[in-house]
This record gives C-alpha cells, sequence and structure tokens, in this order.
C-alpha cells in the first residue's frame, strides 16, 4: 500500500511557490527533501512563510491560494492526485500537530473521542470499547497520568502540554510515515517544550515497531533556533518564503555561513558565548516581494549587486553568492 | 423624513460636533470613509435608493394623487384599473393609488416616529442610568430587565390591548417594546465612554453633565446607533404594518399599507390588486430598509465581512 | 427575575382611571349598570388592592374573570394556548429545517451561488410580511388549488401552511445566525487540524462546526419562539387558526383587560420556559458551560 518514495524520500517539495489572495507570495520557490526517520528542522522569524508549508504540503490551504510546484509525499503527487487520494494522505501518510494546542481541538468533544476519531478516520474499526481502551493505551504510554479519567475529560479540563501529548497521538494514530509539527510547542512554557518534542521523538521511534518500518520522519517548523538544535538531525533556514541555507543540524549552528543565519545563531543565547545579539530590522513586505536577496536590505555584507536580479540560489546548501564566493 | 437621510445626517453631522475634542477627529474622518464605503457598496446603494424613492414618495407623493384618499364614492367601489384609476378602486370606491401614496406617508412616517421616539427615550434614560450609577441606574435597570423578560410583540400587544387601538397608542407601544434593548446597549457605551480621557477631562473642569453627554457621548455612540436604527427600521415597518393589519394600529378610514392589506382580503379573489399593492410596498420598503442596515452592518463591521477564506 | 417579571406585569400596562373610563365605554353605557359591574369585577377597589388580589389568585392559577363572558380567563385560554404552541412547534420545525440545511449549504460553499442564495433567503424572509405571504399562499392553496380549506382546525392536517407561514421569518434569522457561525468555526484551528487528519469538510462542517455553532442558535431560537407567540396573532387571524392570538385580538377589540393581561402573563411563562430550556439545551452541547453551572 505505501509505495517506496521517489529516491527514499518521504517527502519531496520542489519549487513551490504560494501565493495568497490578497497578493502576498507567502512560499517563493522551496526545494526541501525529508528522509525516512529524519528529523528536519526548519527555522526562521514568524512571517517568513514556515506554517505556509506545513498546510501547503497537506494541500489545505485557502482555495484562493495559488500554488506552483510540486509536492511529493511517499511517491504521491500531492497537488496532481485527486481529492480523494488528497484525503488520504492526511492523516495516513503526513499527520499534522499546531501550536497553542487548546485551539487545536474541538471544545465540545471529549479528548478521548478525538483521538478515536482521528484512528476511525483511516480504518474500518468500529467505535466501541475495544478503540476505547486503545486510546486509554495510547495516551498511557504518552505519560498522561489517569488516561481512563483522563480520556474523558474535555479539553479545557486539560493542561497545554498534556494535551499536546493528546494532539501528538492524535497525529500519529495511524502511524504515518512523516510528522509535520509546526510550532508545536510555540504556546508551552520552556520546560515543556523541550519534554513534548522529546516525547514526539520518542513515539515517532517506538511506533516502528516492525523491523521493515524505518521510523517516521518528522518535520519540525520553529522559530526557536536552540529546540531545533537539541532535535533535529538536518536544519533548513528561511528568509521571506526562500531557503537560505541547509544542512546538518550541528554544522549549521556551529558554523552558520549565510548572514542571516549567523544573524540568528547570534541572536540565540547561549552558555559561554557572551550576549545575545538581537537581530536588527524587519521582514521586508512580500506583496510583492523585493528583487535580488531579501536579506539584502538588513545585510551586513550586502554588495549593491545583491538588491538586483532574481533572488540568489541555494549552492552548495547556501543561497548568497557573497559568502560562496561566487560574485565578487 | 426618512431615516436613511437622518442616519447619514447622524453619521456626517458627527464630525464638526467631534472637532473640539482632538480625539475624535479621527473617529471623524473615518466616518466620512464609512460613508464612501457605503456608496460603494452595491446592494447598500440599491436599498439606500429604494428607501430614498419610498421618502419622497411620502413626503411629496400625498400633494399629488389625484384623489382624496379617504374619498368614499361607492357608485365607482371595485373599479379595474382604469385611466382615471391607475390602480383601480377599492370596496368603498376609494382610489388605490392614491390610497397606497398617502399609505406610505402614513406608514413609514409612523415607523420613523417610532424610531425617533426609541432613540429619544433611550438616549434619556440609558445616558441617565449610565452616568447617575447608584439607585437612579438600578431603578432604570430593572425596569428595563423586566421589559426583557416578555417578547417585544407581545409586550405591544398588552400595551395596545390595554390603552385601547389608537396611532399614538401603536407609537407608544412599540417604542416601550423597543426601548429596552437601546437603554441597555446606550448605557454600556456611556459607561465606557465617560472614562475616556478626554471626557474625564471635561468633568474635572466641570462641565455639567448634560453638556458632557451632548459634546462627547452622544457624538461618539451616534455612529452605531445609526446603524441599530437602520436595521431596526425593517422590523419596525413590519410591526406598524403588522398591528394595523389586526386593526390595532391605524384606524380607518386613514389609509395605511397594513390597514388597506386588511380591507382587500375580503374581495382579495376577485379583485387581487387591493392587497397585492400595499403588500408589496410594505415587502419593498423592509427590504431596502433590510438592505441599508445590513450594508451598514458590513461596512463598519470588518468581523462580518465575508473573508475568501474558504477551504480546498 | 423570575417572580419580578410576574409580579411587575399587571403593573405595565396603563393607568387605572383610563383603564375604567375604557371599560366603561365599551361595556354598558347606564351608570347604574357600569356602577354594579364594576364592583362586581373588583374595580372600585384600590389600585394595590386589585394588584394583591389578583396576584395572589395569580399564584393559585387563577387570571380573573373576563369581562366579556364572565368566565375565569385561565379556561377560555386553557384550549387556545395549546392550538398557539402547536402552531408555534410547527413554526420552530420549519424555521429549523429551512435553516439547518440551508446553512451547512452556504457555509460549505462559502462566498458560491448555495452562499448567495442562502444570503437572499435570509433578506427576503425577514423582510416579507407574515400576514401578507399567508393571505396569498391561503389564496393560492384553498381558493385555487383547493388542496386544504381556508378555515384551519387547530390539528396537524392543517397545520403545515401556517406553520411555514410562521417559521418562515425566523428560519431567515436563524439561516444568518447559523451561516455565521458556521464560517466562524470552519476558520478556527481545530478545524484545520481535523481536515489535516483526513477528515472531509462536511465531516467536520457537521460533526466539529455545528456542535459549536448552534450554540448561538440555540438562543435565537429561544427568543424566536417569544417573537411567535406574538407573530402567531397575525397568523392566526389569516387563517382563522383558534389560538391564544386570534382570540386576544377579538379581546383587544372588547378591551377585555383580564384577558390581555393572563395572555401577557401566559406569553411571559412560555418565554421564560423557553430560555430555561435553551439553557439546558445549550449545557447538554457545551461542556463548560455544564461546568459553569456546577459551580
Amino acid at each position: 500500500m505505501r509505495a517506496p518514495a521517489a529516491g527514499g524520500a518521504v517527502l519531496t517539495v520542489r519549487d513551490l511557490h504560494v501565493t495568497y489572495a490578497g497578493g502576498v507570495q507567502a512560499l517563493r520557490g522551496i526545494d526541501l527533501q525529508v528522509a525516512p526517520g529524519e528529523t528536519l528542522a526548519v527555522v526562521g522569524e514568524s512571517g517568513c512563510g514556515k506554517s505556509t508549508l506545513a498546510t501547503a504540503v497537506l494541500r489545505l490551504l485557502p482555495a484562493s491560494a495559488a500554488v506552483r510546484g510540486s509536492v511529493d509525499l511517499a511517491g504521491i503527487d500531492v497537488y496532481a492526485c485527486p481529492p480523494g487520494a488528497a484525503k488520504r494522505i492526511r492523516g495516513q501518510i503526513a499527520g499534522l500537530v499546531v501550536q497553542d494546542p487548546m485551539s487545536a481541538f474541538n471544545p465540545v468533544m471529549r479528548v478521548g473521542e478525538h483521538v478515536v476519531e482521528a484512528r476511525r478516520l483511516h480504518s474500518r474499526q468500529a467505535a466501541g470499547q475495544a478503540l476505547w481502551d486503545w486510546t486509554v493505551g495510547l495516551l498511557r504510554e504518552l505519560r498522561i497520568p489517569e488516561p481512563e479519567r483522563r480520556a474523558r475529560q474535555y479539553p479545557h479540563e486539560w493542561s497545554g502540554g498534556m494535551l499536546q501529548r493528546a494532539a501528538i497521538a492524535a497525529a500519529s494514530v495511524n502511524r504515518p510515515r512523516l510528522l509535520l509539527a509546526d510550532e508545536p510547542t510555540a504556546s508551552l512554557d520552556a520546560s515543556l517544550a523541550v519534554d513534548v518534542v522529546l516525547g514526539l521523538r520518542e513515539r515517532l521511534h517506538t511506533q516502528a515497531r516492525g523491523a521493515d518500518e524505518a521510523p517516521a520522519a518528522m518535520l519540525l517548523i520553529t522559530h526557536q533556533l536552540g529546540l531545533a538544535a537539541q532535535v533535529a538531525d538536518r536544519l533548513a533556514v528561511m528568509y521571506a518564503g526562500r531557503v537560505v541555507e541547509v544542512g546538518a543540524a550541528a554544522a549549521v549552528i556551529g558554523r552558520p555561513r549565510h548572514p542571516y543565519t549567523r544573524a540568528l545563531v547570534a541572536a540565540m543565547p547561549r552558555p559561554g558565548a557572551g550576549l545575545p545579539e538581537p537581530l536588527e530590522g524587519e521582514l521586508p513586505p512580500l506583496t510583492p516581494a523585493p528583487p535580488g536577496c531579501a536579506f539584502s536590505a538588513r545585510c551586513r555584507l550586502a554588495q549593491a549587486a545583491c538588491a538586483a536580479g532574481p533572488p540568489p540560489p541555494l549552492v552548495d546548501g547556501v543561497a548568497c553568492p557573497v559568502v560562496t564566493g561566487a560574485a565578487a | 423624513m426618512a431615516v436613511s437621510e437622518s442616519a447619514i445626517e447622524a453619521t456626517a453631522g458627527t464630525a464638526p460636533a467631534a472637532a473640539p475634542a482632538a480625539a475624535l477627529a479621527a473617529p471623524g474622518a473615518r466616518r466620512f470613509r464609512t460613508l464612501r464605503r457605503l456608496l460603494a457598496h452595491r446592494s447598500g446603494v440599491l436599498g439606500l435608493a429604494g428607501l430614498l424613492l419610498v421618502a419622497f414618495v411620502a413626503l411629496v407623493g400625498p400633494h399629488l394623487t389625484p384623489y382624496d384618499p379617504t374619498e368614499v364614492n361607492i357608485l365607482e367601489k371595485l373599479q379595474p384599473p382604469s385611466a382615471a384609476h391607475p390602480l383601480g378602486t377599492d370596496y368603498l370606491g376609494r382610489d388605490l393609488l392614491s390610497r397606497t401614496v398617502d399609505g406610505a406617508h402614513r406608514s413609514l412616517g409612523t415607523a420613523v416616529a417610532v424610531v425617533g421616539a426609541v432613540l429619544a427615550v433611550s438616549i434619556v434614560f440609558g445616558c441617565l442610568a449610565g452616568f447617575a450609577g447608584g439607585a437612579v441606574d438600578a431603578t432604570i435597570m430593572r425596569v428595563v430587565d423586566v421589559k426583557l423578560g416578555l417578547p417585544g410583540l407581545v409586550l405591544s400587544l398588552a400595551l395596545v390591548g390595554t390603552l385601547g387601538p389608537s396611532l399614538g397608542t401603536l407609537i407608544l407601544a412599540l417604542t416601550i417594546a423597543q426601548a429596552p434593548w437601546y437603554i441597555r446597549l446606550i448605557r454600556t457605551m456611556v459607561l465606557r465612554e465617560r472614562e475616556r480621557p478626554y471626557v474625564l477631562v471635561a468633568r474635572v473642569h466641570g462641565a455639567p453633565p448634560v453638556a458632557v453627554v451632548w459634546r462627547h457621548v452622544i457624538p461618539a455612540v451616534a455612529g452605531q446607533l445609526a446603524v441599530l436604527a437602520t436595521l431596526d427600521l425593517g422590523s419596525v415597518v413590519l410591526a406598524v404594518a403588522g398591528l394595523s393589519f389586526l386593526g390595532l394600529g391605524v384606524q380607518p378610514p386613514a389609509a395605511e399599507w397594513g390597514a388597506m392589506l386588511n380591507d382587500g382580503r375580503i374581495t382579495f379573489a376577485l379583485h387581487p390588486l387591493l392587497m397585492v399593492v400595499p403588500g408589496a410596498c410594505i415587502f419593498f420598503t423592509v427590504l431596502c430598509a433590510n438592505l441599508c442596515g445590513d450594508a451598514l452592518r458590513d461596512v463598519l463591521d470588518p468581523t462580518w465581512q465575508r473573508g475568501r477564506e474558504g477551504r480546498r | 427575575m423570575t417572580l419580578l417579571v410576574w409580579a411587575l406585569l399587571p403593573l405595565t400596562p396603563g393607568d387605572p382611571a383610563e383603564r375604567t373610563i375604557r371599560g366603561r365605554g365599551n361595556l354598558e353605557p347606564e351608570p347604574a349598570q357600569v356602577a354594579a359591574l364594576r364592583q362586581e369585577l373588583g374595580l372600585d377597589r384600590p389600585l394595590p388592592e386589585q394588584y394583591a388580589v389578583w396576584l395572589s389568585k395569580l399564584v393559585r392559577g387563577q387570571l380573573g374573570i373576563s369581562y366579556r363572558s364572565k368566565q375565569p380567563v385561565e379556561r377560555e385560554l386553557a384550549s387556545r394556548v395549546a392550538a398557539t404552541l402547536l402552531l408555534a412547534a410547527g413554526g420552530v420545525v420549519v424555521a429549523v429545517a429551512i435553516a439547518l440545511p440551508l446553512a451547512l449549504l452556504a457555509a460549505r460553499h462559502q462566498d458560491r451561488w448555495p452562499d448567495q442564495a442562502a444570503r437572499m433567503f435570509a433578506l427576503v424572509g425577514t423582510s416579507l410580511p407574515s400576514f401578507w405571504i399567508g393571505l396569498l399562499l391561503l389564496d393560492l392553496f384553498a381558493v385555487r388549488l383547493r388542496w386544504t380549506s381556508a378555515l384551519a382546525k387547530p390539528d396537524l392536517a392543517h397545520l403545515p401552511l401556517p406553520a411555514f407561514v410562521l417559521g418562515l421569518g425566523l428560519a431567515s434569522v436563524l439561516t444568518r445566525i447559523l451561516r455565521a457561525g458556521l464560517v466562524g468555526e470552519l476558520g478556527r484551528r481545530y478545524a484545520l487540524v481535523m481536515r489535516a487528519r483526513g477528515a472531509g469538510q462536511w465531516h467536520v462542517l457537521v460533526r466539529h462546526a455545528l456542535p459549536n455553532a448552534s450554540l448561538p442558535g440555540i438562543n435565537v431560537l429561544a427568543l424566536g419562539i417569544g417573537g411567535l407567540l406574538g407573530g402567531a396573532a397575525a397568523v392566526e387571524t389569516v387563517f382563522t387558526w383558534p389560538g391564544m392570538g386570534l382570540y386576544i385580538v377579538d379581546a383587544i377589540g372588547a378591551r377585555d383587560l383580564p384577558v390581555v393581561q393572563g395572555f401577557a402573563v401566559i406569553s411571559a411563562g412560555i418565554f421564560i420556559l423557553c430560555n430555561l430550556g435553551a439553557d439546558l439545551l445549550a449545557m447538554t452541547v457545551d461542556p463548560r458551560l455544564r461546568q459553569q453551572a456546577q459551580r
């Protein structure tokens, strides 16, 4: 049923453009790949198009948004397949966890029922005691105290951290190949954040029980570089709708090359690295996006040529001709 | 007097009144923008044009009608439409066209009178409750709560039943039935406005409460009230016609659409115009008022604007 | 609060002098007879005493004696209340039956033709005078098509037409509120999350958005039933439906004050019960309201 993905990747995004009805160019040519079992973190300031990426992968953008490019999920072309197939992709091949768990639950439905429903959307399993017991077991695995009682409660009776774990349970209940986590910790305390993300990874690894099955991959979208550094294998840095740097997480953070990545890393508080330097300036307007490198207006290394012509392509994982020496 | 006109006067007229308070200059400018946006709202313009048409007929028409709308001519009863009587005559030989035009005057006039009375009463009591506070506030709000415990139409029926049917009673009954909502609303707005810095400044400087209300509070709430009044105009026209239809409002022989409808129902099978014309007039007027009100609400309240956020 | 409404009710209508003058004008012109009648009806006693007597009777379920028929008002009204309640129930059923599918379709196909159609329906429905459309439909079905008789009996067979006419206005209001609520809920984050789990648009709409959007709808419905009680007067007159509304119009014509008062009391009672019912219904839908009530 699950065809092996083209080139082995779980997710392949090619030259993805998304323009909203108001003319905002949220994504301007994104190329990304996620390998099985890998955790790719996409980092950037709010407004850089990260969340649009998550909804675009699932083909859940508003009908009025214009999409160009392709998204390939486990061998299925998301935008070329019929809507029914797109529906099966969601929840079965890719799960979604969003920020602010309180708003991600239907307030008049019991927490356990959310998990049951997520399961039944992709299986013929009848709603009954067996499925309920299974749900309670799942919540117990995720270290929810008193899962029998808790499952019968409503979302507002749960704490944010617990609810996010339930959201993870509901998103991974059909053992998807890829989990899209869109700022899963943005509304949680810092101490909970790592806990939740580690729980996420643990879940992805424990659910792959068969030897033939690789653990699920994760696309972690976050503005917290520190969190990404802790859990991600690879890192993609986004700015104004484009990926400006991509590479192994340790390398990108240890030796940032793109001026924007350098600024981000410098703004990240780290022990023994002195005071963080806040990032100056604001994101450029995206209606329409400026010509040339979008970061050039804030860039310390900017040259005259940076603000003209087409935006620089990714060369060797960095979209900056000044740094790679292609220019000058 | 058309309420649509008064609504615009109210929205536009607030700008000069607000000029002394610097803080209100911006809202004043916003209201002009509101007017412009209203004029760009297609269905809103249609409704406004329709209402102005009815208002024009109501104001000018009665002087132009070929016949006295209450003149009985039994020899010419139930005439079909002809050159002499473009819409025919009713069961007493009265000219239908003349009565319809005269009815516009009475139906719309009564509704506007009700809306005006509601606004006047509720501004007085709302401001009184909001500004006086204490026992006055408590008394007014208790009466309001009791009134809200009864459906408006039931209350109107009970009042008309007690005081006896007449045009005056009708206006009084509908005013009393509508006012509680407005009083409560205005009180809330006054409570909010009175804490604004410029109102506090005026009060500290010893301005009498009436002056503060007149200069600061009323301009601030006028726009919202105009929207509400326009939205309500349609339902008030319906209520006036409905009660008159039941014989509880405008009394014969005066021409009023609801009452004319009731006259026409007996002979409807043979002379449908007698009922269709006044009914269509009520429908048209209410439709235009509702279009206008919807447009005003769309324009003033961005959350009501239909977003293009449908998901694929 | 409930008690307050009831207690203040007889104070609402007019002043006592006016009442008596009106009463005299319509009953008997002979002064001696009037005096006797006034004594008989207790109108010669001071107002507070009248009120106290009226109130104490009210507590025992008595609404006074009709001026016209000399019968207890509660007995006069009893059968008519049932007829009106049947009509109002029919109106509510019609309103929900029209508004629910229309609002769902409008929200599902937002800004496309079903949405425009629903908007148009809501606009026309709130603008149509019920008595006018009632008369037109009555003429069409009873006189021209002869499908039903023009004289209605208060039973289910004669219910559809008057119930439709009565429910039309409420259907429009309900459509508008539900549509706005559904569109609002679909814009919430949980709707996106449900879709991301593989739920279809109808599933999200009916299973998730509708229960949440129905909460304001329930309130509108309860307020709307109050409107139906008043609106029933016109519809009952058109269809000669022997309910409370038709009766009250007659009573007003005859200045039968106890009947008018009784009508107001009964309507207020029904209205309060409806609001109570709406609160209970909202509580069964929304667990947060349940817990508020428990606290």
